[in-house]
């Protein structure tokens, strides 16, 4: 028992990776695969005609076109940058491998060289980040192309290919480099910082420094050919592969909990469950409340406002980054509906996903009551109250969001995307029904049951349309009280007789989103009652 | 030489934290090879973080633990080691004999001398009947009943085994314990975290832990052990 030996030959490793596949594809339906890849292909072809539809056929003018030539590469390297650093933070923290929790624990703990033993992994890691960029920017070139000229979709496509599976690549590689070399969180950090503040400086200066500088400029290649930008295929391929082969040297720690939390978050995606995809993905990040609050306050006391004020000292407790991810939300809402106002209407889904994830994130303290039901049904406490009661500290928080967006919007117009008044007059309108809608529509997601397992006898195309609706809902709801922002650009180009400001325009129109918002709340307090009504259960008979 | 002389399992000044939390404080401690260690203590002792940081599972947050003399996580005390979970954690993909062809490979053990002991150690849980089958299809027991299967089936100088009674059946206690046994008759150190307090009458050493701290190192009865756990 006590001899040991350890000369097992990577081919054992092969034999049973192909004795797994077998077993997988025994118990895989041939035609449920057809079935599935033809949805994807459906899918895509819809989300493609979509964009393209949404995003329209003008094309732009010179003095545009110019500005696109000589500010797109900035630009698009802050986009490319911003992949970075999500790769960066993801591999600081064990990403971006998510191996099956079995082998971390047989053939991770197995005397076999790791590096040897991860190295297909990391390869198909990279492969699959590629090949996502690779699709992904290709679509995004022939979106491009429609407005751009520069000679259409063939010109476009392959460059846009090639730019997106490099940074696919590029971003994988970077991701494997860091967790192989088991950079710290706050390194990570910082490197992701140094990225987007290198980008960003690019921007402001109206330069290319970057790499990523050097990808934007050769995305817009059609447009005009910079020989330097070819030359970061190298950079690309030293990442890739310095991803790879330092991969042995990832966290155990990191891996194993990576492999537990990750099939989790899966499993609730396909349950549509958000609110356990937020929490999974916290323990992912180890995001955890403070130990001690930012401001401690008193004791909780007594009557209504008890709620509130368990609310409030919850939310001390915050920590740093969830104060930084809804400041962040709160400023891709707010850029983004400048950008809607400013004419790329599509925008304002962005917008209303930002303020959506928003919403799930200040709605804390009523997901912890959904959470742990048995918490609050043994109060003497009628529930729809209870719900109603947690509202206003999240609406706060939304109205904080909000603020931060305004100010976004504000110095966006400021850098001469529209007039500083503008801003003012519109965004000040667009708080509100933000904030309010923004909160109803995370409600409307953490409240949600999970769909039912079966008993519906729907046909699979109505199941499945109805998937997508459970899907959609919530965030269409935020879409909804964003709608005063195209109230407002359409005062502004309106030159009739009966010409309002648009400021006054957008002012009339939140009326329609506050009294959805309202009718939300109202379906907060009393969504019980609601079910009972509309139940087909007879009442008790009478003895 | 150095296998020889190290002990099978060595800490000095071991801790982990999570945040202000302290799972194990600084802990220096020997087992020497050839015991039959229990590892006792209440919940939130620290049994379970130590037997992980020994395996390589978990990072210290100080301090550093050894096997055979060589550091945990290492090629040489993955190869000297065999950590038994509590939970079990199989493939979904491989049946229980594949399991058992898959793990002994990755550690040497060569083809002959693999279909040999698979085949004593389903018999010894009563599994050959299941051989061909997917574990994922198993109940608990059967299950952790398996995940020990594939933790004996490769050769170890140092065993560690986490509440390995938890969902076994009588029958499947007892092969274990006698398991167990034979191989700290055949000369492995097995340390055992368990709160079953009989195997206290087959375990030459007892150590308790009480909040991350060292509270008992010796010899010890079943009262003693309850004692400790309590």
């Amino acid at each position: 028992m006590a001899a040991v030996t350890y000369d097992t030959r990577a081919s054992d490793l092969r034999v049973m990776a192909r004795a797994r596949r077998r077993n997988r594809a025994a118990g895989v339906d041939v035609f449920e695969g057809f079935y599935q890849a033809y949805l994807t292909a459906f899918g895509c072809a819809v989300a493609v005609l979509l964009s393209s539809d949404a995003i329209g056929d003008n094309k732009v003018t010179p003095h545009q076109l110019h500005d696109v030539v000589t500010r797109g590469p900035g630009v698009i390297g802050l986009g490319i940058a911003v992949v970075f650093a999500v790769a960066v933070r993801s591999g600081s923290r064990g990403g971006p491998l998510v191996l099956p929790a079995a082998d971390v624990r047989h053939v991770l703990l197995a005397p076999v060289r790791r590096d040897r033993a991860l190295r297909s992994a990391a390869v198909r890691q990279v492969r699959f980040s590629a090949f996502v960029g690779l699709v992904i920017g290709a679509g995004l070139a022939v979106l491009a192309s429609h407005r751009l000229g520069g000679g259409g979709a063939p010109a476009w496509a392959p460059v846009g290919a090639a730019v997106g599976g490099a940074v696919g690549a590029t971003a994988a590689g970077l991701g494997l480099v860091c967790s192989g070399r088991r950079v710290r969180p706050w390194a990570g950090l910082l490197i992701a910082a140094a990225l987007i503040g290198w980008s960003g400086a690019d921007v402001a200066l109206g330069r290319v420094t970057s790499p990523m500088g050097l990808l934007g400029q050769f995305a817009l290649t059609p447009l005009k050919f910079h020989p330097a930008s070819v030359g970061v295929a190298a950079l690309v391929a030293v990442v890739a592969v310095a991803g790879v082969v330092g991969i042995g040297g990832l966290s155990i720690e990191q891996a194993e909990r990576r492999a537990t939390l990750a099939s989790q978050i899966r499993f609730a995606l396909t349950l549509q469950d958000l609110r356990t995809v937020v929490l999974l993905r916290r323990q992912l990040t180890q995001e955890q409340s403070r130990p001690k609050p930012w401001v401690r306050l008193g004791p909780l006391g007594h009557g209504r406002r008890v709620v509130w004020r368990r609310d409030v000292r919850g939310l001390m407790r915050w920590p740093a980054v969830r104060l930084v991810r809804l400041a962040v939300l709160g400023i891709i809402a707010g850029a983004a509906l400048a950008g809607t106002f400013a004419g790329t209407t599509p925008l304002i889904v962005v917008a209303a996903v930002a303020l959506f994830l928003a919403g799930l994130e200040a709605l804390e303290p009523l997901a912890q009551d959904i959470d742990h039901p048995d918490l609050p049904s043994g109060t003497p406490t009628v529930p729809g109250e209870l719900r109603l009661a947690h509202a206003p500290v999240p609406l706060a928080v939304m109205v904080v969001v909000a603020l931060v967006g305004w100010a976004t919007a504000i110095v966006m117009a400021a850098a001469g995307l529209f007039s500083v008044p503008l801003a003012l007059t519109v965004g000040a309108t667009l708080i509100a029904p933000a904030a309010l809608l923004g909160l109803v529509g995370g409600a409307a997601s953490v409240v949600m049951e999970p769909p039912s397992s079966g008993g519906d006898f729907l046909p699979a195309e109505v199941a499945g349309v109805k998937t997508v609706l459970r899907a959609v809902w919530s965030p269409a709801l935020v879409v909804i009280g964003l709608t005063p922002v195209l109230v407002a650009r359409s005062a502004l180009h309106h030159t009739g007789a009966h010409r309002s400001s648009p400021g006054g325009a957008a002012l009339s129109a939140s009326f329609l989103p506050i009294t959805v918002g309202l009718i939300g709340m109202g379906w907060l307090r009393f969504r019980e009652d609601v079910r009972q009504s509309f139940s087909m259960t007879p009442p008790p008979a009478k003895p | 030489m150095t296998e020889d002389l190290a002990p099978a399992l060595e800490t000095v000044e071991l801790a982990k934290s999570y945040g202000t939390h302290a799972a194990l404080e600084p802990l220096d401690l020997v087992i020497d090879a050839g015991e039959l260690v229990m590892l006792v203590g209440p919940n939130g002792s620290g049994k379970t973080t130590l037997l992980r940081m020994a395996a390589g599972l978990l990072e210290p947050t100080s301090g550093r633990v050894a096997i055979d003399g060589f550091p945990s996580g290492s090629l040489e005390a993955r190869a000297a080691l065999s950590f038994l979970p509590d939970n079990p954690v199989l493939y979904d993909d491989l049946s229980l004999v594949e399991h058992l062809h898959y793990i002994g490979r990755l550690h040497g053990v060569p083809g002959d001398e693999l279909d040999e002991r698979g085949a004593a150690l389903m018999e010894r849980f009563n599994l050959s009947n299941r051989a061909d089958d997917l574990p994922v299809t198993f109940s608990r027991g059967l299950r952790q009943k398996t995940s020990i299967a594939v933790g004996l089936i490769r050769p170890f100088s140092v065993l560690l085994v986490d509440e390995p009674f938890v969902g076994l059946d009588q029958p499947g206690k007892e092969a274990l314990t006698e398991l167990l046994v034979d191989a700290y008759e055949q000369g492995a150190t097995v340390i055992v975290a368990t709160h079953a307090l009989e195997f206290a009458q087959v375990a030459n050493r007892c150590i308790g832990l009480r909040d991350g701290e060292l509270a008992y190192d010796g010899e010890a009865t079943p009262g003693q052990v309850e004692r400790l756990v309590s």
